[in-house]
């Protein structure tokens, strides 16, 4: 997404780290060998850059670059963000790739298909996926869809309905290899209920609002 | 809005029509000479050759006979914010309300500021508005809810004040998980404790009545005796201002109004992004239709006074007339004000803002202040000079209120910035619990007889409805106090 161009870093930007970076994790001194991903290469890493990457991978939404200078003055960022070792969300934030709105208004369409035709029941081999383990760091693929699937909701015969859109986000997910099942919330006393996507501890739902309630689960489970 | 009628309240003046023309311009000419007082409104009615003038609307209505609620305006109150479609209408049958604004409500947008140049000016305006609220003041508090709003205020009155602020957070069943692991963040990241009110007090009715006591609007709700218990609380730790993110939904995410702003600037693409984004769900799918159908099932029992209880499907229909009327009424009001120069984002937020004072209000009882930063016309002045596809645009990695969350990132950690808004449970739920609804309503039985609203069964549990009908609720909670006191006086 970055490229090689240079790029002035704003203070308010944020760092996220990628999580198709490999490295070797027990050497803790000196330089590390790690596999970036896109080009795919080796690169030698000093330490300091291996504890800021380290540093990033332990936060869900990324850092500021304001604050990522004043933690680690000796890390060149330019040079993280130019290899492709980190994710970028600029101040003028980037569009969604027309592609990949097209691809979440393709599949919003099939979905709205299925739903109308099995009702909640197609979710059901989504729900009950096994949760798998993922990185702590949110993956900035899972905003693109996000913010295409938004983009996709203005195009006509979508619909917003939110076990449609989970079904076609968890889709374009599965697609790219990424374990994700769907969740179904609901509060007591209360008929409101809401479906969404889940991978590991992110949540990838395209409205604006979390609701905290009580997840659904198979009733077996507790008999 | 209301305005604090104390020491007016016993004003009415019967002026011969002759001297004055029934338009504004001579209303304010001759308040000027004879009533300085520019902070309240007015409210008239036409009696043979004179005009009754008070700014208690009560008063004028008794003059004219037996008080009688205007159900058009009952119904505008109940479906859109305060007072948007007729700002010349009072909710009482033959009473104008002629309104003197103090100042310009809404800031004329300006030439269009880059994006850099916005948070700038908007980081500055928030600066400036806590500065000059906490001059004179000694200690100040935080209402901390566990969102962004009332973060950003917190670091903000942090660096202004040059201390930390008590951090007062009320849970109860008010605050959700991710909320609760929110507030205690911030707490941490300001390097201070959370004062933390676990227990809600039982809900009583007497805050709200004396909320409503001399004002000619109803104000107050569900949540009047949480706000009382929570600045004694705060006053109690020595407290001489309560600071609140209120405002930030109403100023931040503009909703598709911004979408006409987009499109009149020729950002076609963001424009596209915001109807997608703020596009309603088409309802078609067996998640939403279990939740749409109690949604509609509080309100048959309240409008025009109807004893008998209709089905759900003849109440609906009833229902969408008067919604009908409400929303032709808003839409005219709209284009009035968009015929003047104002922006729709600019419209909607005030709009929305004016809903605020029936969520957020305390009684009179509480000398302590409460004070949003964010609700002041400086900030939505900047919000709407910085040009229309900036103000919350959909990008990959970017949330509502963006422009809210760069101004907190120089101040707060991402883990707070950058989370995605929550929204609420049914809180109404939670303040009433454990409250004897009954013998509490009972108190304003009068009021809401006079309004036509039917106390019944069903509006005993509110507790049973969905967030949007429970509000509602809380509206019709008010009308009955307002009612009340407005009969005794």
């Amino acid at each position: 997404m970055t490229g090689r161009k240079k790029i002035h870093l704003g203070a308010t930007d944020i760092l996220r780290a990628r999580n198709d970076v490999w490295g070797d994790e027990t050497a803790d001194t000196g330089m590390r060998i790690v596999l970036a991903g896109n080009p795919a290469r080796y690169l030698r890493i000093p330490h300091s850059t291996a504890r800021a990457m380290a540093f990033l991978l332990k936060q869900p939404l990324g850092e500021t670059v304001g604050r990522m200078r004043s933690l680690f003055p000796n890390v060149n960022l330019d040079d993280m963000l130019r290899l492709e070792l980190v994710d970028l969300i600029p101040l003028g934030g980037v569009d969604p790739s027309p592609k990949l709105v097209a691809e979440l208004w393709t599949r919003n369409l099939l979905a709205r298909t299925l739903v109308q035709r099995r009702g909640w029941s197609a979710l059901a081999t989504w729900m009950s996926a096994p949760d798998a383990p993922y990185s702590i760091a949110r993956p900035l693929i899972f905003d693109e869809i996000e913010a295409a699937a938004r983009v996709s909701f203005a195009f006509p015969a979508t619909s917003r309905q939110c076990t449609v859109v989970a079904l076609a986000v968890c889709a374009a997910l599965s697609a790219r290899r990424i374990p994700a099942r769907i969740a179904v919330i609901a509060e007591n006393e209360q008929a409101f209920m809401h479906s969404f996507v889940v991978v590991g501890s992110h949540i990838v739902d395209p409205s604006d609002t979390t609701l905290e309630t009580k997840k659904l689960v198979p009733l077996w489970i507790n008999s | 809005m209301s305005r604090e009628l104390t020491g007016l309240i016993d004003w009415t003046e019967e002026i011969p029509i002759g001297p004055i023309n029934r338009d504004l311009d001579a209303i304010v000419r001759w308040s000027d000479r004879h009533f300085p007082v520019r902070e309240v409104d007015l409210y008239s009615a036409r009696r043979g050759g004179s005009l009754i003038v008070s700014p208690d609307p009560w008063r004028v209505a008794a003059r004219l006979g037996d008080p009688q609620p205007d159900y058009d305006s009952l119904a505008d109150m109940l479906f859109f914010p305060l007072l948007p479609s007729s700002p010349n209408r009072s909710l009482l049958a033959g009473v104008s309300r002629w309104r003197i604004p103090a100042e310009e409500p809404y800031g004329r947008s300006q030439d269009h500021i880059t994006l850099e140049q916005g948070v700038n000016a908007l980081d500055l305006a928030i600066r400036t508005n806590i500065r000059e609220a906490w001059a004179g003041r000694q200690r100040a508090c935080v209402l901390v809810t566990g969102g962004l709003d009332s973060a950003v205020v917190a670091a903000l009155v942090t660096q202004e004040t040059g201390q930390v602020p008590i951090l007062l957070a009320a849970r109860g069943g008010l605050a959700s998980p991710l909320e609760i692991e929110l507030q205690d963040q911030l707490a941490r990241w300001l390097g201070t404790g959370l004062h933390v009110l676990s227990e809600l007090p039982v809900f009583t009715i007497d805050p709200l009545l004396n909320r409503n006591a001399g004002s000619d609007f109803p104000t107050g709700g569900v949540f009047t005796h949480i706000w009382d218990y929570v600045a004694a609380k705060a006053s109690d730790l020595g407290a001489d201002i309560i600071f609140t993110g209120e405002g930030g939904n109403e100023v931040f995410s503009p909703g598709l109004a911004l979408a006409y702003d987009q499109l009149r600037s020729g950002s076609l693409r963001a424009a596209v992004a915001t109807i997608g984004r703020t596009r309603d769900s088409d309802r078609s799918g067996a998640l939403t239709r279990l939740a749409q159908s109690p949604a509609q099932a509080i309100l048959p029992h309240m409008l025009r006074g109807s004893s008998k209880h209709p089905t759900v499907t003849a109440w609906r229909g009833e229902l969408s007339l008067v919604q009908n009327g409400a929303s032709q009424r808003r839409n005219a009001q709209l284009r009035k004000l968009r015929s003047s120069g104002y922006s729709y984002t600019e419209i909607d937020s005030v709009l929305n803002l004016e809903r605020s004072e029936l969520f957020h209000a305390h009684s009179k009882l509480i000398p302590l202040p409460f004070f949003s930063p964010l609700l002041h016309p400086s900030v939505r002045r900047v919000v709407s000079s910085v040009a229309p596809k900036w103000r919350n645009p959909v990008k990959i990695g970017f949330q509502d209120k963006y422009l809210l969350r760069v101004v907190g990132r120089h101040v707060l950690p991402p883990e707070i910035t950058e989370v995605r808004k929550i929204g609420i449970s049914n809180q109404t739920a939670v303040a009433l619990r454990g409250a004897d609804i009954a013998a509490e309503l009972s108190k304003v039985q009068v009021g809401a007889k006079w309004a036509g609203l039917d106390l019944s069964e069903t509006f005993m549990y509110p507790h049973r409805l969905p967030v949007n009908t429970s509000l509602d609720w809380t509206r019709l909670l008010a009308v009955a106090a307002w009612a009340t006191q407005g009969m005794d006086r």
